[in-house]
């Protein structure tokens, strides 16, 4: 009865859309075109903290500013090469390459600290207690970005495919190389993600210790190396995202993922939260419908509807799109 | 064999004793709190030789006060997490700014409204009870955490609406030039402050009797000793209230609620109906608490209903101890004293010394250092964090925890000790 | 939030911090230090001449900015002239500072805060300030019924001193209402913006030629008032525009917005708003979009990180400053000379520091001629503002000006920079970027509404 109010709003929406569509069809694409650019960062940002809450049921206040972070440290690394902003070079091309693993990891690591200093000894804590930390450590880090470059707008050096040449126009809508870039990444990343998941040992301890965590103690899952492998791996893909964002943007600022964050936990309940693919669908969703509603509503609108979405979501069907229950207490 | 039940009775005794000292414990902190509540102003006022901003700051402290012990039901006594809770706080202040200022006429109302300060306070309470109820009846029949989600979304929604509505609410441009609080000259007292005294008989009380001149009365002005009286009284009326709200059928039910939901409907207890009277009376006392800001801010912007004014609540709450009043009430003297005072003035205090010591080098700029004052005024977002988690990792359960929890928590430690000892063969 | 907590702490940032050398906060230790401090000041400054006692003068900037910093050197400036010449008929001035940043963003309760300390200390007798015109607006009320004479150095929000003029949206608050009944307190040595966005709406219209904009604001009280003001103004002039707002908490991606205008025809894009709410990103991300026309806006952009978030698409901004350049007026030189002398750093001088360095004259003189009221003794509140109120030809650096009864200058002048390539930053009297340290704002022309 309430999945039939959800489908009837999912409805208008798609026929609300497809008129604007016919209308001007050269527009909207390319609309689209920045919807899924954004969104595919959103869902890299979405799945840290999906697998978070599904395996110990926090909301990670500190993850958007992981993403930050990532950004941040990789516009320092890119410093150390002779990187040239103003055309694409092959120094361009080696570091962009050696950064993306170099600042996942170091992320996976302060994110496993993060879990270790902030998190572990609380596990068996008031349920809020680690909520507090979560938000204590966003403040850290947002601190530490503020220390380091001050409230200022940071500059991340342009070093991608840039310019007239480095775009198709099919039609009137023109895709950048850095859409494609952005999307690309997004998708390898997701996959490996998945493939992870699905296949690998930990992804399996992962996957029980989500579904209980007592059982899988029982049959001999290391909790906490479980759990710690958790954030690790979110922050892979927050570090990847931050530099993709700074890449495709060429701007941070030290609470950029306070915010971005906030949007990015919003699509993991809108795919239904613990739920991975449920995460991707969920950003990808959000970045088009900011997109949308930046184009045909006002971009005043856009916060009223993407929570309003939320709110909608979570009253006529709790478990997401994918649906998934949020783990009851 | 008998030595183990030596030790149980013994700690038995312990525990009682226990509960003997934490309920002085907690008279302890009113007292003291009431105390500090009465000599602050005057010792204050002596100390600076009449400077009245520590108390205008003490009454600011007071809204916070007030927005704490709300969420406190919410959080503490019913273990429902609110995301949003500045949403309430948000409508609250504007259901007073809206009827206590000029904004309705360029409306389109077109018309003013200037109703009395203390009757706003209770429409205050009711409005932003009623949005609650509103919120929360959809909502409530849902568990976990859907209720933190849900609150949070509208949280965010509820400043972007006054920023986008402009016509109504004054948009970014906020809602000022709010009525003072008045009274009938007749009740004068401590909050006939220096600057407020003097009793006007015109328009000014914006109030139809006073417009007939039969009732003089005089306005709050900005008079902050005016302030800091009315919320101390309005504190401690929420005080009473909320202690014997928690003393009441209705707040064992919260608690069960709180403690295990199953077992409470189980018991009879109609949880939605329990979780929602616990959502509105939280949300009630936070339009209660909009009100006073609105009045004693003479400003309502959308800027002062973030989702950071949620979170700082919730910390306050938590951090002083869920379910205890009188630690909340501390928790976010603490918090307060820690954003605002300590804080801020961290690095001009950073400078001084830096002069006092020798080391005044430190204070200039050169190069990348921006100067002591500059650094230590970045430090902030770091050192406020850290506070949060050092203070979470030592007392996860708070400074001031609830009674009742921290005797499930003494009663969880006796009670492996005792397996322990029994599984120890004794000696 | 209430207070000062409003745990702003994630608020908008702005601009770099700027260390400062004043004596600012609260606390016994800090107002003792700076009783010290003034003490040793006022017995070498004064020349012999024995001092009759110390008069406070405050400010309320967000000091945290650069462009909060640069003001404030300003009036540190002109106290420290003032009290080296013998001080204000015999009394020292002393100069308090203020911070109204909560978090590294201006913050109207900051602000109220701020202002009700001084209210609470007699010695002060009146402040410079604010910056921002949405704390202006929040602290008029609590300064109005005492009294307290506040001269802004910066804000351009018209509503604060009068009602817009009729093409435009009517004023949500109106200034009578501020001062609840009481003389008027406030006065400002800038124009308002019902100038700054015309005078951009006739550059675009008349000298770039271009007829149709796409308008662009940051949802601020600064933002919405000024791109009002323009597009109002531009549509007088018989433009097209198209009018988008955005959040900065929420946009990080203009295209879709910016395409939006594209689409529409238009040919050059106004921004209303400043550069911590990231305003000028959209003109970098207008590159992105193979999109390049002119790029103008009000005093918020005329910044260093304004053009340091334009990267790679710095040239061809514009921006309008309210009052006049330093260079077209006769005097100017001297002053600002003495000033680099005293103040070397980079950002030392901005584009508020000369309006602040005669707002505290202003201030000064009304203190000096209210002694002379009291006879000779400390005046009141109440005499200084009086006084203020009847400042007139009041000689200043950026111009000899009145005001008139609701507190605004009589100088109307607009000055227009735009960012061009220069050879030596240090004499460039707009700002210049960082990364890009030889792009600066270059003044290319005024418009005198007082005289049109």
């Amino acid at each position: 009865m309430v999945d039939f109010g959800f489908y009837i709003i999912c409805g208008a929406a798609v026929v609300l859309l497809a008129t604007q569509a016919v209308s001007n069809p050269t527009a909207f694409v390319q609309i689209t075109v920045f919807g899924l650019a954004d969104g595919a960062m959103y869902a890299l940002v979405a799945l840290g903290y999906t697998m978070v809450y599904g395996i110990i049921e926090l909301i990670n206040f500190a993850h958007g500013d992981v993403f930050t972070l990532g950004g941040y440290i990789s516009a320092a690394i890119l410093g150390f090469f002779a990187i040239n902003e103003g055309s694409f070079t092959a120094v361009n091309l080696i570091a962009i390459v050696l950064v993306f693993p170099v600042v996942m990891l170091i992320m996976g690591g302060i994110n496993i600290t993060i879990e270790r200093v902030a998190y572990r000894p609380l596990r068996n804590a008031p349920r809020l207690a680690p909520l507090i930390t979560a938000i204590g450590m966003s403040f850290v880090l947002e601190g530490i970005m503020f220390l380091w470059h001050g409230p200022a707008t940071v500059h991340f050096p342009d070093i991608l495919p840039h310019g007239p040449q480095f775009q198709t126009t099919i039609g009137g809508v023109f895709v950048t190389f850095k859409d494609g870039f952005v999307m690309v990444t997004a998708v390898v990343l997701v996959t490996l993600l998945a493939i992870f998941i699905n296949r690998t040992k930990l992804g399996k301890a992962m996957r029980a210790t989500a579904q209980d965590r007592d059982a899988a103690q029982l049959m001999g899952i290391n909790i906490n190396r479980t759990i710690a492998a958790t954030f690790f791996i979110g922050a892979l893909l927050a570090g990847a995202g931050g530099m993709i964002w700074g890449l495709y943007f060429n701007n941070l600022f030290y609470n950029l993922g306070f915010r971005t964050g906030l949007v990015a936990f919003t699509s993991a309940v809108f795919g239904g939260i613990g739920n991975i693919p449920g995460a991707a669908i969920g950003g990808v969703l959000i970045g088009l419908i900011a997109a949308y509603s930046d184009s045909y509503i006002g971009s005043k609108w856009t916060e009223v509807v993407i929570f309003g979405i939320l709110i909608g979501v979570l009253v006529l069907r709790p478990t997401g799109l994918l649906g998934m229950r949020v783990p009851e207490k | 064999m008998t030595e183990p039940t030596a030790v149980k009775r013994l700690s038995l005794m312990a525990r009682l004793h226990l509960r003997e000292r934490i309920r002085d414990r907690d008279q302890a902190i009113y007292g003291i709190l009431f105390l500090g509540a009465l000599v602050f102003p005057m010792a204050t006022l002596f100390i600076t030789g009449g400077s009245t901003a520590y108390i205008s700051q003490a009454a600011h402290a007071g809204t916070w006060v007030l927005l704490a012990i709300g969420l406190n039901v919410v959080v503490g006594f019913a273990g429902l997490l609110d995301l949003g809770y500045a949403a309430f706080f948000a409508i609250g202040a504007y259901t007073y700014a809206l009827f206590a200022s000029s904004q309705l006429g360029t409306s389109p109302l077109h018309h003013n409204f200037h109703l009395p300060f203390f009757l706003m306070l209770i429409i205050g309470m009711l409005v932003a009870a009623s949005f609650g109820a509103l919120l929360g009846f959809p909502t409530l029949r849902l568990r976990g955490d859907y209720l933190a989600i849900v609150t949070l979304g509208f949280g965010e929604i509820v400043p972007v609406l006054s920023y986008n509505l402009p016509q109504w609410t004054g948009g970014i441009n906020a809602i000022g030039g709010i009525d003072q609080p008045w009274l009938p000259a007749w009740i004068t007292g401590p909050w006939a402050g220096a600057n407020s005294v003097s009793i006007i008989q015109d328009a000014t009380c914006r109030n139809p009797l006073a417009q007939t001149q039969f009732i003089p009365c005089f306005s709050f002005g900005f008079d902050p000793v005016a302030y800091y009286v009315l919320i101390v009284i309005l504190i401690i009326g929420a005080v009473i209230l909320v202690s014997n709200l928690y003393r009441s059928r209705l707040g064992r039910a919260w608690m069960a609620i709180r403690e295990d939901e199953t077992a409470a409907a189980a018991m009879g207890i109609n949880t939605v109906t329990t979780k929602l009277l616990a959502f509105a009376i939280g949300a009630s006392f936070s339009g209660f608490a909009g009100a006073y800001y609105g009045a004693s801010f003479d400003l309502v912007s959308p800027d002062d209903f973030l989702f950071v004014v949620s979170i700082t609540v919730l910390v306050m709450v938590v951090l002083g101890g869920m379910g205890n009043i009188s630690g909340v009430i501390v928790g976010a003297l603490v918090i307060y004293f820690i954003l605002n005072t300590l804080l801020p003035s961290l690095a001009s205090n950073a400078e001084s010394l830096a002069n006092s010591i020798g080391l005044g080098s430190l204070n200039t700029q050169k190069g990348d250092w921006p100067g002591l004052y500059g650094e230590v005024q970045r430090l902030q977002f770091l050192l406020f964090g850290l506070i949060l988690v050092m203070i979470m990792l030592l007392r996860p359960q708070g400074l001031f925890p609830s009674r009742v929890r921290e005797q499930e928590l003494k009663h969880d430690a006796v009670v492996e000790e005792e397996t322990v000892a029994e599984q120890v063969p004794s000696r | 939030m209430t207070g000062g907590i409003r745990a702003r702490i994630f608020a908008t940032a702005s601009k770099r911090h700027k260390e400062n050398q004043m004596v600012r906060g609260r606390g016994l230790v800090i107002l003792t230090f700076a009783a010290v401090v003034t003490f040793a000041c006022g017995g070498g400054g004064g020349g012999g001449t024995a001092s009759k006692g110390t008069i406070k003068i405050g400010s309320d900037l967000p000091v945290c900015t650069t462009g909060g910093q640069s003001t404030a050197n300003g009036i540190k400036f002109a106290v420290d002239q003032k009290n080296a010449a013998g001080g204000v008929n015999g009394y020292t001035i002393s100069y308090q500072s203020f911070d109204d940043c909560r978090q590294a963003a201006y913050s109207a309760d900051a602000g109220v805060e701020n202002v009700q300390t001084m209210l609470g200390d007699t010695k002060f007798l009146g402040m410079i300030g604010p910056y921002n015109s949405a704390v202006a607006k929040a602290e008029i009320p609590v300064a109005a019924p005492q009294h307290f004479v506040m001269i802004s150095p910066s804000n351009t929000g018209v509503c604060l001193t009068k009602e817009s003029p009729p093409p435009q949206a009517p004023c949500t608050y109106h200034a009578a209402d501020l001062r609840n009944g009481n003389a008027n307190n406030y006065w400002r040595v800038v124009t308002t913006d019902d100038f700054q966005g015309p005078a951009m709406a006739d550059y675009f219209y008349k000298t770039l030629n271009i007829h149709s904009v796409g308008i662009l604001d940051d949802s601020t009280v600064f933002g919405v008032g000024i791109s009002g003001s323009f597009e109002v103004e531009f549509k007088k002039l018989g433009g097209t525009t198209k009018h988008s707002e955005y959040q900065k908490a929420t946009t990080s991606d203009w295209k879709s917005i910016l395409l939006n205008f594209k689409n529409a025809g238009a040919l050059g894009v106004y921004v209303g708003g400043t550069d911590d709410q990231n305003i000028c990103i959209p003109r970098k991300q207008m590159k992105d979009l193979g999109w390049d026309v002119p790029f103008g806006g009000g005093d918020g952009i005329e910044t260093t990180d304004c053009i340091d978030q334009a990267s790679g698409n710095e040239l061809g901004v514009s921006a309008t400053s309210a009052g006049a350049d330093a260079t077209q007026v006769p005097g100017a030189k001297s002053t600002i000379d003495a000033f680099r002398k005293q103040f070397t750093g980079a950002n030392d001088f901005g584009g508020y520091t000369m309006q602040a360095y005669d707002a505290a004259n202003a201030l000064m003189a009304a203190i000096g001629r209210a002694i002379n009221d009291a006879n000779g003794s400390t005046p009141t509140r109440e005499q200084v503002r009086a006084e203020m109120a009847k400042t007139k030809g009041f000689v200043g650096v950026i111009g000899t000006y009145d005001f008139d009864a609701n507190g605004d200058t009589s100088l109307k002048i607009v000055s227009i920079y735009s960012v061009q390539s220069v050879s030596d930053p240090a004499q460039s009297t707009g700002v210049c970027g960082k990364a890009q340290a030889k792009l600066c704002f270059v003044w290319k022309t005024q418009f005198d509404f007082a005289k049109a």
